[in-house]
């Protein structure tokens, strides 16, 4: 395979061609993703599975009100890692997930380490503050969380009355909180990734921020026991285990990470291309074990009922959901014993999946993906990149010109003369930096635009390009256009790494940034996207994971890694 | 936010990117990446070139390190040049991280020499004689040619940075350049820009 950072294998298992990057970095198709079992919470779930670590509450201070601070330490590979977690009282009317607001109803920071209690009160005077406070490379990663309006204070009255929550209330909402923002690399003074991401177990992308998450999802978990208990210890039942796993994290999410993918190109090649690999390796078998058919068998049984509790208030994804429903019932009937008999089924699956929609045809990819860990988990060893994209100033103009209309032919015809093709741009307002999209031709600020514009700036490149001499090298034109400089390290990159570019015009009236959050997600390993507008998104994180002590002493026939595309089953 | 404070003062974005890796690159080296960076683009972007060539040998006077340093040492990469004289750089030490930027990407290493001592090497990772950089170089006419194969590992790991220290007025000034790249807040920017309510929550 070809990732970048890493050479092939020769060992590598046989597999089918790769999807063209033409077909696959489109952003109606990436806004179609579905988590994998390569996504960053599943391969943290099976590292933590294979060590089983107790993960240790050493601090609890909490009030009866669910108010203080709490700690929880977890080893691992070899090193100690510390949620410190802040719970403190909100205004209702504060309560808002945007990045402007200023008070959050908890916050917590990811310590490198076990902190002191001299650690704590620096950070209990910094974290409830989030970006306005100050940080030391100790702390890894920021975050802060709501409480559910419509879960939580639900959860706590019932357990405290003795009773379980309502269920359908329950896998409506998905979690007791929500984070707003799970900040990493180095922001606000925290710690740059490249401190520990060469230390075991910390290699892979977004590690210590779903090492937070995860922690936070046990700690909401234990808030709302605490305080229901504390209301009423006489009557007071713990939720029930079933449920307990069916919360997950929630996440209100906006336009902050889509210029991540623009801005990490070799990273987002890197994803798609153990994605890609993986799909392709599965393709290629030619025979299936009974195993892999019946695990594949029982798990469209699962997306099907997976997906009949996936319920949004969006009219356009109801419908795309409704649409996935009706094709998984085809799909369904479709792999009959005998049709997956025959050789090479899950590559004919890939194929005949051409005719449904694309939400079905990259549920599909996952679905195929899913039975074979063994063939591909491997491959989440890849997914990180320790380099940076570099311009080859040795290359002459003539041969960058031929990887411009090679990986960018797409981008060459737009005419952003035509206002519905320029008609956004990406800005970051001055309050609290929030990422934000505005109207070229309606609003002031477009001359201060992030440079998400990828396809118009190579199209002015291709022009310079045109008047330049052929045998001129990139050093000396750029030397003389060095206004060209982002472009033509876009287009090395691309021509050596094919998923590297979103193939699409970012400026034009047809770009949804929900599309972009949505791939993100897929790969952190979200499910059930709720989108709220077209640049703006909630999910659940770790819906089905496995709890703290089913890691540290799972039961008999626990099978930890079991959790895609999860469904809360009847009692 | 080295990237920003180059943007907000006009440079191109994919320049500002160089530039600010060359800051961090002189950070990992225990230098004042800041401070060199700050020096390197304050004369703001300048669109022309300014040198003068004389066959290999490029001239370049006041030169402004932010907006030429990085063609330069690419130059010299290619080989199309085989020496540049620098007179009067704006920032000799970004002049050092920029040669260590194009090491990383290229493999190719550099020799700056200023008339005294032994010349100092920079390569994918490291510069030579950390101790002895800036003041030897400031006000003299550096002369710098490539060192073909020893420039290092290209595309190397980036080192880590546990922690720098900025002083107090270079920080105000490299946000104060930051925040220019930020559009101001409007009633209509606050509601629609993001996708979600004010009040936004569940």
């Amino acid at each position: 395979m070809t990732v970048i950072d890493e050479a092939a294998v020769a060992s590598d298992p046989p597999q089918a061609p790769l999807r063209r990057a033409s077909e696959v970095m489109r952003l109606a198709r990436l806004g179609s993703s579905f988590p994998t079992r390569l996504s960053f919470m599943r391969s943290l779930m099976r590292l933590l599975a294979a060590e089983q670590p107790v993960v240790d509450r050493s601090v609890w201070e909490i009030d009866d009100l669910g108010f203080g601070r709490a700690v929880y330490t977890v080893a691992l590979s070899g090193h100690h890692y510390s949620l410190v977690a802040f719970s403190t009282p909100l205004n209702p009317t504060d309560r808002t997930d945007r990045v402007i607001a200023e008070a959050w109803d908890s916050s917590y920071v990811l310590f490198d380490g076990v902190p002191t209690s001299v650690d704590l009160d620096r950070l209990e005077a910094a974290v409830p503050k989030q970006e306005a406070g100050r940080y030391r490379s100790s702390d890894l990663t920021l975050s802060r969380a709501n409480r559910s309006v419509r879960l939580f204070n639900h959860v706590v009255n019932r357990l405290a009355e003795g009773r379980q929550p309502d269920e359908q209330m329950l896998a409506s909402v998905g979690y007791l909180m929500r984070t707003t923002a799970v900040y990493g690399n180095g922001k606000f003074g925290i710690a740059d990734r490249t401190n520990f991401s060469n230390r075991p177990g910390m290699a892979a992308p977004f590690r210590a921020e779903m090492l937070t998450v995860w922690l936070i999802r046990g700690f909401t978990l234990d808030l709302v026991g605490h305080i229901a208990r504390r209301r009423s210890p006489g009557t007071f039942v713990p939720l029930d285990r079933r449920l307990e796993r069916h919360l997950g994290i929630g996440n209100a999410t906006g336009l902050g990470m889509a210029p991540f993918l623009v801005t990490h190109p070799i990273l987002l090649n890197n994803w798609l291309m153990a994605r890609e690999a993986a799909l392709a390796r599965v393709r290629a078998v030619e025979h299936p074990d009974a195993e892999s058919i019946l695990r594949f068998r029982k798990l469209v049984d699962r997306a099907r009922r997976h997906v009949a509790q996936w319920r949004v208030d969006d009219v356009v994804q109801s419908r795309r959901i409704a649409t996935l429903e009706t094709e998984l019932a085809d799909l369904d009937a479709t792999v009959h014993a005998s049709w997956l008999d025959r050789p090479f089924p899950w590559d004919r699956l890939v194929i005949e999946s051409r005719r449904w929609s694309l939400e079905t045809q990259e549920l599909i990819v996952a679905l195929v993906i899913e039975p074979h860990g063994d063939l591909v988990d491997e491959l989440s060893d890849d997914m990180a990149s320790r380099t940076v994209p570099h311009i080859d100033p040795k290359m002459t103009v003539a041969t960058l010109r031929e990887q411009v209309s090679e990986v960018f032919g797409w981008a060459l015809d737009i005419d952003f003369e035509d206002e519905t093709e320029s008609s956004q741009f990406w800005y970051v307002s001055e309050e609290k930096l929030e990422p934000r999209l505005g109207r070229r031709y309606e609003e002031p600020g477009a001359e201060l635009e992030q440079p998400l514009d990828v396809a118009r700036r190579v199209q002015q490149l291709a022009g310079s390009l045109n008047r330049t001499d052929p045998a001129c090298s990139v050093a000396s034109f750029l030397a003389h256009h060095p206004e060209h400089r982002f472009a033509v390290v876009r287009v090395q990159t691309a021509a050596r790494c094919p998923y590297s570019e979103l193939r699409d015009n970012l400026i034009g009236d047809g770009c949804l940034p929900i599309d972009m959050l949505r791939a993100k997600l897929s790969f952190f390993g979200a499910s059930k996207f709720d989108p709220k507008s077209d640049r703006w998104i909630r999910i659940t994180l770790y819906q089905g994971a496995p709890l703290f002590d089913d890691i540290a002493d799972p039961d008999a026939g626990f099978a930890a890694d079991d959790w895609w595309l999860p469904v809360l089953e009847s009692a | 936010m080295l990237k920003k404070a180059a943007v907000g003062l006009g440079f191109p974005v994919g320049l500002a990117t160089d530039v600010a890796a060359a800051g961090v690159w002189l950070s990992t080296q225990g230098l004042d990446g800041v401070e060199a960076v700050l020096a390197g683009i304050g004369q703001g972007f300048v669109p022309d070139f300014g040198w003068d060539a004389d066959g290999p040998v490029i001239h370049l006077c006041e030169a402004a390190i932010g907006r030429c340093g990085v063609s330069l040492f690419e130059l010299l990469a290619t080989g199309e040049v085989e020496v540049a004289v620098v007179e009067d750089a704006d920032s000799p030490l970004l002049l050092i991280g920029l040669a260590g930027v194009v090491a990383r990407a290229t493999g190719v290493g550099f020799e700056l020499s200023a008339g005294i001592g032994s010349p100092i090497a920079v390569t994918a990772n490291a510069v030579r004689s950390p101790e002895e950089l800036g003041g030897s170089l400031i006000g003299r006419s550096i002369r710098i040619v490539a060192a073909d194969g020893a420039g290092g590992e290209a595309h190397a790991d980036t080192a880590p940075i546990v922690g720098i220290e900025v002083a107090e007025p270079q920080w105000a000034l490299v946000s104060e350049l930051a925040a220019r790249t930020n559009v101001p807040a409007t009633d209509l920017s606050r509601r629609a820009g993001a996708g979600a309510l004010l009040d936004d929550n569940d």
